[in-house]
């Protein structure tokens, strides 16, 4: 179980936002957008206002991604840019978005659906690489062409289907709990 | 499991980031999708082993000892989560729909912490008669992200029987006092008021007998003695029987028969407990007796017939048919299932071909057993109906009483009396209804051809009046 508090949330933010900044290109338009999120973020976490920071989170993440040139995720030091440069930040902003609430409730990590969201993570990461390999042992031509829009089709299509699969399943109906007795009226009169 | 609107307007972020990733064909946009469909799919996950992990006990009662419809009823509900994580969420006990909250509140937001017992009180006011099913216990839940909402329901719904109106009660106990309603006839048993010693013949004189009873004008045409015999004359033993077939607890819009038959039975047994006959109460369906009480006296038997009225069904709410298409008077069942369904139909064709083939179904048959273990003791029936799914059996037991002596009393709560009385009616309307009066007046001189007396009632009148009309003579 972890709570983490207004201020440690406010540092995590600013932390997250610089990594963010210093894998970018930074230009006037990345450098205000990100201040501009910054700025929103804060001010979410202050008033505990979710819908704020979450605005602020949206604001960071185009940003970010519109001024980070990463290339293709079939190499292995582009692999790591992308996880460590883009990809965790990303996850921890929306996660301090998300929890920017008045009485927010402390992160109780299942160990259950931690394994499966970095599994499916880690599987869309490398998607692109798994792929390119099986295509270098099957058809090392066409392997070796593998375009941009492949790599984002690989990327996006591992993701729908992951995010599909993983919340195909409806959660089974909550205990009931103890059976309820007859009233006291019927009860005491019958 | 529900997305929220947060929820949607992440996914929405994430598609128009997958589009912005194929038009600008840079991968850097389906990472960030990628990101978010992570923390997507990570509170989906969570809340869902949140839900499942839920064990929570829910245990509700209803503190009045008596519940009547349209009074306030104190429901408490105890919640102890069984897990060892808080429960936050929205809790609403479930109230049925024909009830509303009277004070208090059935739902407010909460966290429930683990091993701890939380209890609220709520008042609520049934809006009729008859078994209520209130609860169970739903909570609406948002994961700690707010990107998922579950509705949960904990507990079983509590089934509590509500009394008719106390209104109706304090009537029935006011007018028991006042109204009296005798009906005397001979009694071969003890009994709390004998009315009257009745003349029923001459007998040779047995020494012992009592000087004043010697018919003495008799002695010197005969030159013997004789006595005369009397019988006394007490209270009659008396049952009422409350039809609870579907023609009587159907509304057409209006009143409910059955609600109102069910208060004067209930005042009208009072009156007559109050007046020395020992009194039961029966009701029945077009099947067989569903609950009775033995006559009796007592302030008990007044408490076992309110327990026996208890188990009358609730009325039915029937769809309403265009008056015209509405059958005129009711021959045979089409009455009992005047705006109702093809099934009730063949339901009550069914149980007339059952009572054609001989069975023992319905009043007639209850009152046929009554009369075989009464040994020849003249009783006093009254039966309350609207003379439609029942008409014939009741007309059977007219015939039956006839035949053995006894007394029948029919209380016939008139269909169309109980049909949106304030309404203007058209010419077809009202046509309709002088052809159903005219044929239940034809049933009413059939009734009283075989002894029997006969009584129609409306909604406005009231047990009082009913019992004054009784004393009138006017049944």
């Amino acid at each position: 179980m972890m709570d983490f508090g207004r201020d440690q949330k406010i540092v995590l933010t600013i932390g997250a936002i610089i990594v963010l900044m210093l894998f970018s290109q930074i230009g006037t338009s990345t450098l205000l957008g990100m201040i501009v999120a910054a700025a929103l973020m804060i001010l979410g976490l202050v008033s505990y206002s979710r819908p704020t920071s979450v605005i602020g989170m949206l604001l960071a993440s185009g940003s970010a991604a519109a001024s980070i040139g990463q290339q293709s995720l079939t190499v292995v030091g582009n692999v790591l840019n992308a996880a460590i440069g883009l990809f965790v930040p990303i996850y921890l902003l929306a996660w301090i978005a998300l929890s920017a609430e008045e009485e927010s409730r402390p992160i109780s990590l299942r160990r259950g659906p931690a394994l499966m969201t970095t599994l499916y993570a880690t599987v869309c990461l490398l998607s692109v690489g798994l792929v390119a390999f099986t295509l270098g042992v099957v058809a090392p031509a066409v392997s070796s062409g593998m375009s941009a829009l492949m790599e984002i089709a690989i990327v996006l299509l591992t993701a729908t289907m992951g995010i599909t699969i993983l919340t195909f399943r409806n959660p089974r109906p909550a205990t009931t709990g103890l059976v309820e007795e007859e009233s006291g009226s019927t009860t005491t009169e019958d | 499991m529900r997305v929220s609107p947060l929820g949607n307007l992440l996914l929405v972020f994430c598609i128009a980031m997958a589009f912005a990733s194929v038009l600008f064909m840079s991968i850097s946009w389906a990472i960030v999708v990628v990101a978010l469909a992570s923390m997507f799919v990570y509170a989906r996950l969570q809340f869902a082993s949140e839900l499942r992990a839920t064990k929570l006990d829910v245990e509700r009662s209803v503190l009045e000892k008596m519940i009547f419809a349209k009074e306030p009823v104190t429901v408490k509900v105890e919640m102890v989560n069984r897990t060892t994580t808080n429960i936050y969420g929205t809790i609403e006990d479930l109230i049925p729909d024909d009830s509303e909250v009277a004070s208090g509140t059935n739902k407010f937001a909460a966290t429930l912490r683990p091993r701890t017992v939380e209890s609220f009180t709520y008042t609520l006011r049934f809006g009729k008669r008859g078994p209520h099913n209130v609860g169970g216990l739903k909570i609406e839940r948002t994961d700690s992200l707010g990107l998922f909402v579950e509705d949960q329901v904990f507990g079983h719904p509590t089934p509590v029987n509500a009394h008719t109106k106390k209104g109706s009660f304090n009537t029935a106990r006011r007018i028991a006092g006042k109204e009296h309603l005798e009906y005397s006839g001979p009694s071969r048993t003890p009994a709390a008021v004998i009315r009257e010693q009745e003349f029923s013949g001459i007998r040779d004189y047995v020494p012992g007998d009592r000087a004043r009873d010697i018919f003495w004008k008799a002695l010197p045409k005969t030159n013997k003695l004789m006595t005369k015999t009397f019988v006394k004359e007490t209270s009659l033993r008396t049952m009422l029987f409350l039809d609870c077939t579907r023609s009587m607890r159907s509304v057409g819009g209006g009143a409910s028969k059955m609600d109102h038959a069910v208060d004067l039975a209930m005042q009208i047994s009072n009156v007559l407990i109050s007046s020395y006959h020992p009194t039961g109460v029966a009701i029945y369906d077009e099947t067989s007796v569903m609950e009775i009480t033995p006559p009796g006296l007592g302030k008990r038997k007044f408490e076992d017939i309110v327990r026996v009225l208890r188990h009358v069904p609730p009325s039915l709410q029937l769809k309403e048919v265009p008056q015209e298409e509405a059958a005129p008077f009711p021959n045979h069942v089409q009455d009992a299932t005047r705006g109702s369904s093809g099934e009730s139909v063949e339901f009550l064709s069914a149980i007339a071909d059952i009572r054609g083939k001989g069975k023992d179904l319905g009043v007639d048959s209850a009152i046929k057993r009554l009369i075989t273990h009464s040994k020849g003791q003249e009783q006093l029936f009254i039966i309350v109906s609207d003379l439609g799914s029942s008409r014939n059996a009741i007309i059977g037991a007219a015939k039956l009483c006839q035949q053995s002596g006894n007394r029948l009393l029919v209380i016939h709560t008139h269909d169309d009396w109980y049909r949106r009385p304030a309404e203007m009616l058209d010419a077809t309307q009202v046509e309709r209804m002088y052809e159903n009066l005219s044929g239940y007046m034809k049933v009413e001189a059939s009734l009283k051809g075989t002894g029997a007396s006969y009584l129609r009632v409306g909604p406005a009148d009231s047990a009082s009046r009913i019992v004054r009309n009784i004393r009138r003579g006017l049944a």
